[in-house]
């Protein structure tokens, strides 16, 4: 799309989505700098601290090339070879990406001490986040020009030659998009550790805000995690360099050649098998396993708890609904001008969404109620600021699902339309949200799903009236039995097992033949 | 990118802008579609400037300039009747009336409207395309390689119908291409972009016989170039005394010659003798390689359409029909 540009009103949306996404990464700055420099000093210069820096760095370092190696190999078994039931399987694969982190932190943790430690905390990031790389990888490869891959083995590359040297340079950009994700995500995770005894930096920030109160002291830790941010972020950019998603091409769309397994169809399906049953075996298989480990106490305190669970699912879903809305409606000017224009501005402003992403989720959190609390009190402990905390804090997500889709689309059809008189506006109206409609739906599912399996957030922002399934089974769960908690594990699984669903078949993708 | 492109497109006809790629033509014509804005220069529609840096950029929406892209962009999620009727009023395109009209100017069959363009030809992807940028009644319409990619049989009709709904609505018409016999059979104009420059515009039999360089000859069609001595009105060479078209100049020159005005004789027939070292089978048509027997290394490239009559290896007498034109050594 390169050179139709980016209109003034575009990066004006564009500016506003990225302050507003940006609001608690400001604020903790505020925080930071009005805290002084020894709070600063004593939050981050203790030992203690920088040991739980070094175990998140050890999770990410130990937890992300997993997940690159496992995505993109699910991703090309799933949309290059003749590996028998892959719609299936695709669902599989993406599944353990919405599947609260913290119902499968709980359910590893019932494995026993090797897994409440490192093993744990490490293996929980990689099954948990090798979906993003899946998802993206996949998209990309079914960009991919079969003619390229073709011209390499007719030059007598083999079939593993081809991949290492044509296939995988394709598909690069998709892959360090999604490891930057997950390496954001593995620095400040939470939830994903609550079951387990393995600290981290996001503990710490957790320490200094519940037992020291302090939250000067969380925000300068937090300016330790946006610098590391900043230099990942900046390092993606550079890796990435010119490289951009792959478009299609023009002319007919072939549908790229599908390997055979033959023989290692076996060998395959055995190892897929495996990587499914440690990603999701684990906790749907646990699920079930408190459901039938129930003695009478766990069982009366699980159907006392039955009245809850309507209420909660109820507000759940109007949380990661409304908190969908938020987030897409904010990614979606910054989709559209990434798409549009590689400009520094607009790397910039996609950029700066990452930033918040970055942040411990309960700082962020507590910097929106601390704001709240100091200029828009009506808004404190309301509905609308935990939905926009939510919202904002899965921008990154809803700008890649967007980007997959708005990527796919010939720039002509818009420009199709300016020239019949639409205006910016009326075609993007008329033309690309038809036609992008399946990825939107992916972005809006991406974001619900994330909401729905967040709890840092929902506890600091929660009204006090209300309660959702995510904060009920974190109350049942360090209580007497699982039992109690599983009522609401089931119906978060269940949801998550839809999002999934829905997720797989309209990710990256655009409507090609409309309503007949 | 572009520089110095002064071009006039007369009302009512259609001017074909050539270049090969990288010329700039696809730059040209987002400029005038107003998709870029230019640094410097003025576009402007009749008596409407719709860019002029600084002061006016004119919408893309707001320039009332159709717009046919490359593979006709047709929109996937709508059917053919919603396609044409995209950029009419909600009045119109609900009465039918104007759709049906642009599908008859591109001679397609009612039945049409209800397909998807999914299940289009490539041709009728592009009448498609054509009727949807004419259906709001442009001031002027751009075509952006309205054949490529489509066989030849395909092509010629789509060609015929494209430029039949073209003629029929009068319509101001900017057609641009690669291939130079698109642009000669298409336009009433020819232009020639080459590196962001328009060197010539011309009517096509101009543009041929007399191109404003030896590039632009070689670029609008086959050349045979040799040197020669030219002295009052016409130019003595390898092939004997020829008629210069125009050009008065006197001196040593470069002769431009179209292989189609190299005539074969039997030998002895007048004329320079030469011998058949090559020959390119087309159809219709054949070319010829031809050696000169006086010595001269010129190469000489000659057509003929009684391929059955010439083999390798065979000798004859060739002359030079018509005038030549001719350029600085």
């Amino acid at each position: 799309m390169g050179r139709s540009g980016v209109s003034k009103g575009l990066l004006a949306a564009c500016v506003l989505s990225a302050l507003l996404v940006a609001i608690p990464v400001l604020i903790t700055i505020v925080q930071a700098v009005q805290g002084g420099l020894s709070a600063a000093r004593s939050a981050v210069g203790s030992q203690s601290t920088l040991t739980l820096v070094l175990h998140s760095i050890e999770v990410a370092a130990v937890a992300t090339p997993i997940c690159a190696v496992l995505g993109v190999a699910t991703a090309w078994f799933v949309e290059r070879t003749n590996l028998p039931g892959r719609g299936v399987w695709a669902v599989i694969f993406v599944a353990p990406l919405t599947i609260p982190p913290f119902v499968t932190s709980y359910a590893w943790a019932y494995f026993g001490r090797p897994f409440q430690g490192f093993i744990g905390a490490a293996g929980i990031i990689a099954f948990t986040y090798y979906p993003i790389v899946f998802l993206l990888v996949m998209v990309s490869l079914r960009g991919l020009d079969p003619a390229l891959e073709e011209t390499a083995r007719s030059l007598g590359l083999g079939g593993w030659k081809t991949f290492f040297r044509v296939v995988l340079p394709q598909v690069r950009p998709a892959l360090y998009g999604g490891v930057l994700l997950i390496v954001l995500d593995a620095l400040v995770e939470f939830d994903a550790f609550v079951g387990l005894k393995f600290q981290t930096f996001s503990f710490s920030v957790y320490a200094q805000y519940q037992l020291g109160f302090s939250p000067s002291g969380a925000a300068a830790l937090s300016l330790a995690s946006i610098a590391l941010c900043l230099v990942l972020l900046f390092g993606e950019a550079r890796l990435r360099g010119h490289a951009n998603y792959t478009r299609v091409s023009q002319g007919a769309p072939r549908t790229p050649h599908r390997y055979a397994l033959g023989r290692a169809t076996i060998p395959v399906l055995i190892g897929l098998a495996a990587v499914s049953a440690v990603s999701v075996g684990i906790p749907v298989g646990m699920l079930v396993r408190w459901f039938s480990e129930s003695t009478g106490a766990a069982l009366s305190t699980a159907s006392g708890n039955l009245r809850y669970l309507l209420p909660a699912t109820i507000t759940s879903i109007e949380i990661g609904a409304a908190a969908a809305v938020v987030g897409v409606l904010l990614a979606l000017p910054i989709a559209v001008a990434v798409v549009r224009s590689r400009s520094g501005v607009v790397t910039l402003l996609e950029r700066v969404t990452y930033l918040a992403f970055g942040l411990p989720d309960l700082v962020a959190a507590i910097a929106i109620a601390y704001a709240a609390s100091h200029w828009l009190h009506s808004l404190y402990g309301s509905f609308a600021l935990l939905v926009f905390a939510e919202g904002i804090l899965f921008v990154p997500f809803a700008v890649v699902a967007l980007r997959a889709a708005l990527g796919q689309l010939e720039p002509s059809l818009e420009e199709s339309a300016r020239s019949l008189g639409s205006g910016g506006l009326e075609s993007f109206w008329r033309v690309t949200m038809p036609l992008i409609r399946p990825g939107l739906a992916a972005a809006l599912v991406l974001v619900f799903v994330f909401t729905l399996g967040d709890l840092s957030t929902a506890q600091v922002l929660l009204p006090v009236n209300l309660y959702t399934l995510g904060t009920e089974f974190n109350a049942n769960s360090s209580t007497v039995a699982f039992t109690a908690a599983s009522p609401f594990a089931a119906v978060l699984i269940v949801l998550a097992l839809a999002s999934a669903y829905l997720l797989m078949t309209r990710f990256g993708r655009v409507r090609t033949a409309g309503r007949r | 990118m572009l520089t110095g492109v002064d071009l006039v497109v007369p009302e009512g006809t259609l001017t074909a802008i050539l270049g090969s790629s990288g010329s700039g033509k696809t730059t040209l014509l987002r400029v005038v579609m107003g998709f870029v804005a230019p640094d410097s220069g003025v576009v402007s529609v009749g008596d409407r400037v719709v860019a002029d840096p600084g002061r006016i950029h004119v919408a893309p929406d707001k320039r009332a300039i159709g717009y046919v892209a490359q593979e006709g962009a047709l929109f996937p999620h709508l059917t053919v009747a919603e396609n044409v009727g995209f950029g009419l009023s909600r009045s119109e395109r609900r009465s039918r009336r104007r759709v049906e009209e642009a599908l008859d100017l591109v001679g397609l069959e009612h039945g049409y409207a209800e397909r998807r363009p999914q299940e289009l030809s490539g041709g009728e992807q592009r009448r498609v395309a054509l009727a949807r940028a004419l259906a709001p009644r442009p001031a002027a319409v751009l075509l952006d390689e309205p054949f490529s990619g489509l066989d030849a049989a395909l092509r010629a009709e789509t060609r015929s119908a494209v430029l039949g709904a073209l003629a029929a609505t009068g319509a101001t018409a900017v057609l641009v291409t690669h291939d130079q016999a698109e642009a000669l059979s298409t336009g009433r104009e020819v232009a020639v972009l080459r590196d962001g420059r328009l060197v010539q515009t011309a009517t096509p039999p101009a543009l041929y016989r007399t191109p404003v360089d030896l590039d632009v000859a070689r670029f609008v069609g086959e050349a045979v170039v040799l040197p020669g001595e030219a002295r009052g009105g016409s130019v003595t060479c390898v092939l004997g005394a020829l008629a210069v078209r125009g050009d008065e100049r006197d001196g040593p020159v470069q002769i431009m010659i179209r292989p189609e005005q190299i005539r074969l004789r039997p030998t002895g027939d007048g004329g320079v003798a030469a011998r058949v070292v090559a020959k390119s089978f087309f159809g219709a048509e054949t070319e010829l390689h031809l050696e000169l027997l006086n010595g001269a290394a010129t190469p000489v490239v000659a057509r003929t359409f009684d391929e059955a009559t010439v083999e390798v290896g065979d000798e004859r007498s060739i002359a030079v029909v018509g005038p030549v034109t001719v350029y600085e050594p």
